[in-house]
C-alpha cells in the first residue's frame, strides 16, 4: 500500500488493431466482394513492435511486452499504463520483429517459433502472413500464400510506422487491406515464403493498411 | 541416534546439490573466446541432460523413427559415417552430408549454406524438413506432454512441467553446446604435454603453408563461407550459400569444415563424394575448379607431391580426439534405461 502512494498515477490506455477489407471488420474465412469474384481470408497475422506512444517527439509510454502477434482468428487489445496527466499525439511501433530479436535464439511468448511465424530452414521471423483465396466466378480458386518478412539485408522488410492521433483511452487502429489487394504489384505471383525483393516491395505496401479508425 | 542424524543431513545435502543446477562448461585454455555468450546464457547440468535426452530421443520425429543422433552419432563426432548424404524418415535421402557436431559455441551461423542464425533455432530446421524429421514442432510439444518422464525433466530443467518449443529447443542447444573436442594429440603438442614425430611436424608445416588460412588453428576451421573448388554436382545443383542470400558472390560457397576429428567423419565435402582423405587432398592439388567465386588461396590449387600428401595426412591423424568420440556424457542417456525399466 505504501508502495502505491509513490508511484505517481497511471491511466490505462487500450489500442486494437481491427483488420478490415471494404469498411466491414475482416473475419477468417468469410467470403467477401472482390471485383467481380470473391475472396476469403484463411490467415492474416503480423508482428507488431516496440509501441510507443509519443507527444511530438517525447516518448510518454511504451507496451509491456516488445512484440505482439496479432491474428484475426483472436481479438485482443493491448493496454499501456501512462501517468494520468500525461498528453500524446502520435503512436509509433514497427511491423515486423527486428534484426537483434531475430538473432537471440529461442523466444517465448508471442515470439515462440511454435506459432507458424517462423521460418525453420532458415532462421527470421514471418512478419505478416496472408493467406487467402479467391473464388472466380468460373468457380476457380486462386491461393495466394504471402509469408513476408527477414531481417538480412538487402531483403529486411521490417516497417517503421508512425500515426497522428488525438488522445482517447482507447485506440483503434484499422488495418484496411483493402488498398493492399488493389495495388498493382499485389496478387500477380500466388507465393512468396521467403526473403526477397518481393516480400520487402509487399511489406512496404502493407505498412500503409495502418490508420487511425475515426469510428 | 547421531549417526542417523548425519545420514539424515547428508542424505539432504546431496538431495539438494542434486537439485541444484551446476554450470560446468569450461573453455579450453587454448582456444579464443566463444562466440556463444555463456554469461548470457549460463549452462547447467538439468537443461544439458533434458537436451541429451531429446538429442537421442526419435520422439522429435513424425513416425517416431529417427532422432538427431541418428544422423549425428557420438561415434562419429556426431557426424554420419559412410552416409554421403543425410537419411531421413521413410528412408528418405537429404542433398547434404550431415556436419559432424564439435566446438559449435565458436559458431556464428549453422549449415552448410549459414541459414541458421543461433544454435538455439537450429533443430527446428532437421525437425521440419520433410526430408529428415518431417515434424511439426507443436506435434512434438503434444507428445511431450504425455510423458512423465519428460513433465519431470522439464520440472529438474525449467522449474515447472510446462513444455514449451523455447525450453525444448535451448535444452538441445545446451546439449550441443557441451560437446567440446580439444582433446587430441595437436591440443597435447600444443599444450607442450606431447610432441609430433618428424612426419607430423613436415605435415604441419605443409598445413600452416597451404591450409590455415581457411582451416584456421586451433579450432581448424574460420567457419566462414567459401568455394573449394568442387565441380557442381548436377543431381542435387547445390548453389550454397547462395541460395540464402541471394549474392551471386556467394556461388558454390559452403561453411568450412573443421579438420578435426576426421577419421571419424568420412565421407567429406557438402555432399560426401569423397571417401578417403587422398581423395580430398587430389582434389586440392589436381582438380580445382576455377571461377569467379573460387576461394583466393585455391585459384592456382595447392601444389603438393604424393610424399606432401602422407605428411598432411600425419598431421590431420593428430586431431582425431578419442576422449571426444568416446566420451560416456556425450552418450545415449542410459540412465533412462533404467528409469524405465519394469514399467
Amino acid at each position: 500500500m505504501l508502495f502505491n502512494v509513490l508511484v505517481q498515477a497511471q491511466n490505462s490506455i487500450s489500442i486494437k488493431f481491427e483488420p478490415t477489407f471494404k469498411q466491414v471488420r475482416l473475419e477468417p474465412n468469410v467470403a467477401y466482394p472482390y471485383l467481380s469474384d470473391s475472396i476469403q481470408f484463411q490467415e492474416l497475422k503480423f508482428y507488431i513492435g516496440y509501441l510507443q506512444l509519443y507527444q511530438d517527439d517525447s516518448l510518454v509510454a511504451y507496451s509491456p511486452q516488445t512484440h505482439y502477434l496479432i491474428d484475426i482468428h483472436q481479438k485482443q487489445a493491448i493496454t499501456l499504463s501512462i501517468p494520468s496527466k500525461a498528453k500524446f499525439n502520435q503512436l509509433r511501433f514497427q511491423l515486423g520483429v527486428d534484426s537483434i530479436t531475430s538473432v537471440s535464439g529461442a523466444l517465448e511468448g508471442d515470439l515462440d517459433p511454435s506459432l507458424g511465424m517462423y521460418w525453420t530452414w532458415q532462421s527470421g521471423y514471418i512478419h505478416t502472413k496472408i493467406e487467402a483465396s479467391i473464388l472466380g466466378s468460373n468457380r476457380n480458386k486462386t491461393h495466394f500464400t504471402y509469408h513476408l518478412g527477414g531481417y538480412q539485408f538487402p531483403f529486411n522488410s521490417l516497417q517503421t510506422i508512425q500515426l497522428s492521433l488525438d488522445q482517447t483511452e482507447t485506440i483503434k487502429i484499422e488495418v484496411d487491406i483493402t488498398a493492399f489487394l488493389e495495388h498493382k504489384d499485389v496478387l500477380k505471383q500466388s507465393v512468396i515464403m521467403s526473403p526477397k525483393p518481393a516480400s520487402l516491395a509487399l511489406s512496404q505496401i502493407f505498412a500503409y493498411s495502418f490508420k487511425v479508425s475515426q469510428k | 541416534m547421531k549417526s542417523a542424524k548425519v545420514f539424515l543431513m547428508v542424505s539432504i545435502l546431496l538431495f539438494l546439490a542434486a537439485q541444484k543446477p551446476i554450470s560446468f562448461w569450461q573453455k579450453p585454455p587454448h582456444f579464443p573466446k566463444p562466440t556463444f555468450d555463456f554469461k548470457e546464457k549460463p549452462l547447467d547440468s538439468t537443461k544439458v541432460f533434458l537436451g541429451r535426452m531429446l538429442f537421442f530421443d526419435p520422439i522429435l520425429s513424425k513416425d517416431n523413427s529417427v532422432s538427431c543422433a541418428s544422423c549425428h552419432s557420438p561415434y562419429n563426432a556426431f557426424a554420419h559415417t559412410d552416409h554421403p548424404v543425410s537419411h531421413g524418415i521413410n528412408d528418405q535421402i537429404g542433398n547434404r552430408n550431415a556436419p559432424a557436431l564439435f566446438n559449435l559455441a565458436w559458431q556464428k551461423l549453422f549449415m552448410w549454406d549459414g541459414a541458421i542464425n543461433h544454435i538455439e533455432v537450429q533443430s527446428l530446421a532437421p525437425i521440419s524438413q520433410p526430408k529428415e524429421m518431417n515434424e511439426n514442432i507443436n506435434t512434438v510439444l503434444e507428445k511431450l506432454k504425455k510423458s512423465n518422464l519428460y513433465k519431470s525433466a522439464f520440472k529438474r530443467a525449467f522449474g515447472d512441467t510446462i513444455i514449451t518449443s523455447a525450453k525444448l529447443l535451448k535444452a538441445i542447444a545446451q546439449f550441443e553446446l557441451t560437446l567440446v573436442s580439444a582433446n587430441a594429440k595437436y591440443d597435447k603438442v600444443y599444450l607442450g604435454k606431447d610432441s609430433f614425430t618428424d612426419q607430423e611436424k613436415r605435415g604441419y608445416n605443409l598445413f600452416k603453408q597451404h591450409c590455415n588460412s581457411c582451416h584456421q588453428e586451433p579450432l581448424f576451421s574460420s567457419y566462414e563461407f567459401e568455394n573449394n573448388g568442387l565441380k557442381a554436382d548436377t543431381t542435387y545443383n547445390d548453389y550454397g550459400r547462395f541460395l540464402m542470400s541471394h549474392n551471386p558472390k556467394d556461388s558454390f560457397k559452403f561453411k568450412i569444415p573443421s579438420l578435426r576429428n576426421l577419421a571419424y567423419t568420412y565421407p567429406y565435402m557438402h555432399d560426401g563424394r569423397f571417401k578417403k582423405l587422398s581423395e580430398v587432398l587430389n582434389h586440392y592439388s589436381n582438380d580445382i575448379k576455377t571461377s569467379s567465386t573460387i576461394a583466393e588461396p585455391l585459384k592456382n590449387g595447392i601444389p603438393l607431391t604424393g610424399n606432401d600428401k602422407a605428411d598432411i595426412i600425419a598431421l590431420l591423424n593428430t586431431l582425431n580426439d578419442r576422449a571426444f568420440v568416446f566420451n560416456p556424457a556425450h552418450q545415449f542417456p542410459k540412465e533412462l534405461l533404467k528409469a524405465n525399466e519394469g514399467k
